[in-house]
């Protein structure tokens, strides 16, 4: 195997190594030169390799060794080839070579891309960290209590700003008006809310509307004819009794 | 078939109650309205009578409740409602002579009470109603002197001056926005100038107060009315909790009229017409079967709720009642579904017995009887 391997070395050193003469060794201010058989670098490979194989716990066979030189050739080779890149490949390896750095630089490109997508996507959530945080510091501030507290102000302050006399131009009057319309729906959403949570709405004055029944017109009826249909209750004297106890009473 | 249909509705009214005529200014002496005075008696002058009264202004009836001299009470009833007739000088004569109550305003003729709801069946007609869903109607035009007229025609002229009277109104609306504010100012002013010192009342509260005297005044009384159903929870006298429903026996009548394809008014006959709950037969004693367990779901579903949700609740030590109360709780086995439907509820507070109001019909209007007798102690 080793004669085999030697040649394949012989050949490969052969094939990328140049001859120079003597004469232009001694051009270049050489005196000497080092020389190694190829004999000698095989013998140092498979020696490389042996000892390599030792020092992991394997006791190599003819195949790994054999397997170890072919690997190192293709080393050799490929940095022999180092100056003129896949000058010494086949085509067909060189397409595959080809398409599979263009697979990954699609590849690279759609990472690039993914990257990008979590980036903004890392982003959003931030902020949609942020404003739940800000809707929880709200809901935890604004009790329904201090949020029709707030409605409450609002609606007054409306209110005020539309019973304002309107001294500037004829457009004053309507916004105004618009604005009493905005306050009296502010009341009504604020009532419908107080109802949903279970807070009574704000204690209002009761309306005074006698004044609707100041001029009852004369009609014509049979109402002082007619009688009324009665019929007998029961007493409620009993509960007469136990109001009057429970207020004190005797 | 129609008059049969009248003649079972008008004996419903008059068979299970006694109907007692008399002259409707009865025997104490009218005060005028301008004869107010800010002072009030304990009884009247003439019959040592207790003053004060009570009004349920209902969407479907209104009733009277007021003291006699023997101790009992007399309730007056009216259906809140109208109808628009052509009318002459014989009509009118001829009203009178069968005691039906009419109005003739701006060249029309107008009949009160119910009436109007026997002759717009007879007429294949629609009663318009002065209320709506518990309030005063902003749809109908002629609303307010049609109500003003029936509720002068049950509650009559104050026995003194300033004479209490306490009101039935409805609660805030968990379901609807109701402008309460509104129409107890209305009626406020509508009965100060008749020449009673008018006090709102919370329709729940009111069934509380006639209902709930052997327990204090402590449970939960709910009047499930025309309009609305009413809800209160009170303690020793105190409401703690008040709302109502927009759902009430009209909202069942509407909606049985729309499955079956019939008028509202044929779905009014056909469940005053003696449908057992228990045992409906025939498809449309089922659609009022289930309205009826729809409507009772919902309003125990409400009360549920608002036990959970709402605040400064009282902790009650002991089992409460319910009371139902209200027209809408006269139909046969109300009360049985009622339980039935409950013992499907888990119920927040221990409750110790279902009942129907003793008079379910009067409750409310008793009830302010009672809370306007008292305030003038």
């Amino acid at each position: 195997m080793s004669n085999e391997f030697h040649t394949d070395v012989r050949d490969e050193l052969a094939s990328r190594s140049t001859k120079t003469s003597v004469n232009e060794l001694r051009d270049r201010g050489m005196k000497t030169v080092r020389v190694i058989r190829s004999s000698q670098i095989l013998s140092l490979i498979e020696s490389a390799v042996d000892r390599a194989l030792v020092e992991h716990g394997l006791i190599p066979t003819d195949g790994d060794r054999a397997a170890v030189v072919a690997s190192s050739q293709g080393f050799l080779r490929q940095m022999a080839n180092g100056e003129q890149p896949m000058g010494g490949i086949d085509p067909e390896q060189q397409r595959r070579l080809l398409e599979a750095e263009a697979e990954a630089e699609a590849l690279k490109h759609q990472l690039a891309e993914r990257e990008a997508e979590l980036s903004q996507a890392e982003a959003r959530s931030a902020e949609l960290d942020a404003e739940l945080r800000v809707l929880h510091q709200r809901a935890e501030a604004a009790a329904p209590d201090t949020l029709l507290e707030e409605l409450k102000a609002l609606r007054s302050d409306i209110q005020g700003v539309a019973t304002q006399p309107a001294g500037g131009p004829a457009g004053e009057g309507e916004l105004n008006d618009k604005i009493a319309d905005l306050g009296k729906e502010l009341g009504k959403e604020l009532a419908r809310i107080g109802r949903k949570v279970g807070i009574a709405p704000a204690e209002e004055a009761p309306a005074d509307m006698s004044a609707l029944f100041n001029e009852v017109p004369e009609l014509e009826s049979n109402l002082d004819t007619v009688a009324p249909k009665e019929t007998k209750g029961t007493d409620v004297e009993e509960a007469l009794k136990r109001m009057k106890s429970l207020k004190g009473g005797n | 078939m129609e008059s049969d249909q009248v003649k079972n509705i008008s004996d419903g009214t008059t068979s299970t109650d006694e109907v007692v005529s008399q002259d409707f200014v009865g025997s104490v002496e009218p005060v005028e309205p301008s004869d107010v005075a800010s002072s009030v008696s304990m009884s009247t002058p003439q019959t040592n009578v207790a003053v004060g009264k009570g009004l349920d202004i209902g969407t479907a009836n209104i009733l009277t409740a007021l003291r006699d001299a023997d101790g009992g009470i007399t309730i007056r009833r009216e259906r809140n409602a109208f109808l628009d007739i052509d009318g002459d000088v014989h009509s009118r004569s001829m009203l009178t002579r069968l005691n039906v109550p009419y109005v003739v305003r701006e060249d029309r003729m107008y009949v009160i009470g119910g009436a109007a709801f026997e002759l717009a069946n007879i007429f294949g007609r629609a009663t318009r109603r002065p209320m709506h869903d518990g309030l005063i109607s902003p749809a109908e035009v002629d609303a307010l002197p049609m109500v003003q007229l029936i509720i002068q025609k049950t509650l009559g002229e104050p026995a003194v001056p300033n004479e209490p009277v306490y009101f039935s109104v409805p609660a805030e609306s968990v379901d609807c926005d109701n402008n309460i504010i509104y129409h107890q100012g209305l009626f406020s002013g509508m009965l100060s100038k008749l020449g009673y010192a008018p006090t709102p009342m919370n329709e729940g509260h009111a069934v509380t107060f006639a209902e709930l005297a052997a327990q204090d005044f402590t449970g939960i009384g709910i009047s499930f009315g025309g309009g609305m159903v009413n809800c209160c929870v009170s303690y020793k006298t105190i409401p703690a909790l008040t709302f109502s429903i927009a759902r009430g026996g009209d909202w069942i009548d509407s909606n049985v009229g729309n499955v079956l394809g019939i008028p509202s008014s044929k779905a009014t006959y056909l469940k005053e017409g003696g449908i057992d709950l228990r045992n409906p037969k025939g498809r449309e004693e089922e659609a009022v079967v289930i309205y009826y367990r729809n409507l009772i779901t919902y309003t125990l579903d409400n009360i549920k709720n608002r036990f959970v949700e709402g605040r400064d609740m009282p902790n009650f030590n002991e089992p409460v009642d319910i009371v139902c109360a209200g027209g809408t709780t006269m139909i046969n086995g109300f009360i049985e579904v009622f339980r039935e439907e409950f013992s499907k509820q888990k119920f927040p507070i221990p409750v110790s017995n279902i009942r129907l109001g003793e008079e379910p019909l009067n409750s409310v209007c008793k009830g302010c009887l009672v809370a306007a007798i008292s305030s003038a102690d």
